[in-house]
């Protein structure tokens, strides 16, 4: 892989513990013993101070950069210089609802493109079904999330689509009891797969999604 | 605030639903599985044209003395060199050692250069040179009767033919100072003065189209063609010219836009998107009724030649769309993957564009297209070079 998109994948990947550790440190690492002659309590669990209860919803819209990262051709073993592709832009719509406490699920329907060295786009769709865990060191609040669905791709009036995914995550200052803003960086896997007998054009695609994104708690 | 909650979350749903319906529809209908996306995206070459033909329009090409000449409102030339993704240089040709000028046309007529310049019809002037370099004036043909104080006669056109130089003139106004029909005279140049040429029944009212034969060096046959006629002989001065408008079907009352003879045939493009061949048969190019430009034959690995042909806008209802390329009779819209452009970068190249001529060197495998980029982005040309490695083009190129 190219030391730049090796090093915009790192950047997405190490974003989130170091948001986890900012968002663990607010907890005690053990419970206080209980006062001699005091009744015991049970232990406080992060999980119990975890804000994010079941069917609370959120929905999330975002702006950001589209990093290119990856571009790898399995037949010939080769990579692509990712300078082939400019620097882009990316937009994306996301409702998410919590199924346990700090466990949601939902949708994303996202858009990015990039131009080309030559002056063309390239522009890609996907759209996916998220899970996504979430807590809170307030006025903080963390997300790791991880998609999978499809892609449609528009490139030079052609059309591509196939199988998506994405991983990374967010941290976020809630501003309102209703709105949270903060930075996103996420890694999207764009497979290019062809059916026989046009295989041998395969390609696995890559980019680093950095953006600024809002949440609205339901 | 519970019931809020599940009204957004069936509107949603139901949104994402109906996003995917959408998708997937969109989907099956656009996806190309032979189309190497990211492959074709880690081969694009990035366009290094000059400012020279920078939102430039080029009408021109010829190869003469080891360089390339091309035309624009200046004559610029270039030492003959291949497709490169490189920065070519292009040099202007002080014509008539003059740095600023406005030229309206420049041929190669065998071994010598000749530019027509003149911000108006006052101003024109006809240089000539053998070297590119050193120019000499040549006298101007002078309109045969009385011009009228409104009258302006003057050259504004050059063509190229059977190893011949022929001039379009034309005579504007009334004698009575009233704005009055044009009319447009073929001047063919004899190496010291200028004759009318013959051919034409009745002045033209519109404008010469041009003057084609079959053979630079010894040509057997000449056809000239104003917009509403077409003539051919085997005189250079058009003086046993007869019409063969009739030889066509369906070609009597139609506007001819360009007249070209290549890869053994002469055709005819009309106004409307049509295209005749010497045999007498025609193909309805464009559906869109767009004008057709000059055909052009190049080689190719199967067939071993096909034929190009520009389209140009008719400033009506649609704009141009670069050029058809195939075999006559069953030519296709060129695009990335069709013959000649075998390259992503087709469509911001000379895609979507008037396509207004071709210029192949068939010594050094080189074909340009000359096109009118217009002025919406710095990144578009108006001289376009692609190169046949005996087995492919390797795609086109701004100069």
């Amino acid at each position: 892989m190219k030391p730049f998109g090796a090093a915009a994948i790192a950047a997405a990947l190490l974003f989130m513990p170091l948001a986890a550790l900012s968002g663990e440190d607010q907890q005690p690492s053990q419970p206080e013993p209980p006062a001699a002659g005091a009744p015991a309590e049970s232990p406080v669990t992060a999980e119990q101070t975890n804000p994010f209860l079941p069917g609370e919803q959120t929905i999330g819209l975002s702006v950001g950069l589209q990093i290119p990262a990856l571009m790898y051709f399995p037949t010939s073993n080769t990579y692509g210089s990712l300078s082939q592709l400019d620097l882009g832009g990316s937009f994306s719509f996301s409702y998410q609802y919590f199924i346990d406490r700090g466990l949601a699920i939902g949708g994303n329907i996202a858009g990015a493109f990039n131009n080309t060295i030559g002056d063309l786009s390239v522009f890609t769709a996907p759209l996916g079904f998220t899970t996504s865990y979430w807590w809170s060191a307030m006025p903080l609040e963390f997300s790791v999330l991880g998609e999978v669905g499809g892609y449609l791709s528009r490139y030079n009036s052609k059309g591509m689509l196939g199988p998506f995914a994405k991983a990374g995550g967010g941290a976020y200052w809630r501003i309102t009891s209703g709105w949270s803003v903060g930075l996103q960086a996420y890694f999207w896997f764009v497979p290019e797969l062809h059916f026989d007998p046009y295989t041998d054009l395969n390609a696995l695609a890559g980019y680093v999604e950095t953006s600024l994104g809002a949440v609205y708690h339901l | 605030m519970r019931t809020t909650q599940c009204v957004f979350a069936r509107v949603f749903a139901r949104s994402l639903c109906a996003a995917a319906a959408l998708l997937a529809s969109v989907l099956a209908a656009s996806c190309d599985n032979d189309y190497a996306l990211y492959q074709t995206v880690a081969k694009e070459p990035k366009l290094s044209g000059t400012t020279v033909f920078q939102e430039t329009t080029c009408t021109n090409v010829f190869a003469f003395n080891g360089n390339y000449y091309a035309t624009t409102a200046r004559l610029y030339s270039s030492v003959i060199h291949p497709y490169s993704t490189t920065s070519t240089s292009w040099s202007q040709v002080n014509v008539g050692g003059m740095s600023s000028y406005t030229l309206r046309s420049a041929v190669l007529v065998g071994s010598t250069i000749y530019a027509l310049t003149g911000d108006n019809s006052s101003s024109v002037a006809l240089y000539s040179s053998t070297d590119g370099s050193a120019w000499t004036s040549v006298t101007l043909p002078s309109y045969s009767g009385t011009l009228g104080s409104s009258q302006t006669f003057a050259l504004d056109a050059l063509y190229s033919a059977g190893g011949n130089l022929y001039a379009e003139a034309m005579l504007y106004g009334s004698a009575n100072g009233a704005v009055g029909t044009p009319y447009y005279y073929l001047y063919y140049y004899t190496g010291s003065g200028w004759n009318v040429v013959s051919s034409f029944s009745s002045q033209p009212s519109t404008p010469i189209r041009g003057v084609v034969a079959n053979s630079d060096t010894s040509p057997t046959t000449f056809w000239f063609a104003s917009t509403g006629m077409l003539y051919s002989g085997s005189s250079a001065t058009g003086s046993d010219a007869s019409s063969v408008i009739g030889n066509f079907t369906s070609l009597s009352g139609k506007s001819i836009w360009a007249i070209s003879y290549t890869g053994g045939h002469f055709y005819v493009s009309t106004t409307d998107g049509n295209l005749y061949q010497d045999s007498g048969s025609a193909e309805q190019v464009d559906s869109s009724s767009r004008p057709l430009m000059k055909v052009i034959s190049v080689p190719y690995s199967s067939p071993s030649s096909i034929i190009l042909v520009g389209t140009d806008t008719n400033n009506v209802n649609t704009a141009a769309c670069g050029y058809y390329e195939g075999t006559f009779g069953s030519l296709d819209l060129g695009s990335s993957s069709q013959d000649v452009a075998n390259s992503a970068v087709f469509a911001t190249t000379v895609s979507a564009f008037p396509v207004l001529n071709f210029y192949y060197d068939s010594t050094n495998k080189n074909l340009f297209a000359c096109v009118a980029p217009g002025t919406t982005s710095t990144s578009y040309y108006g001289l376009y070079e692609n190169t046949w490695s005996g087995s492919s083009w390797t795609g086109w190129d701004a100069q």
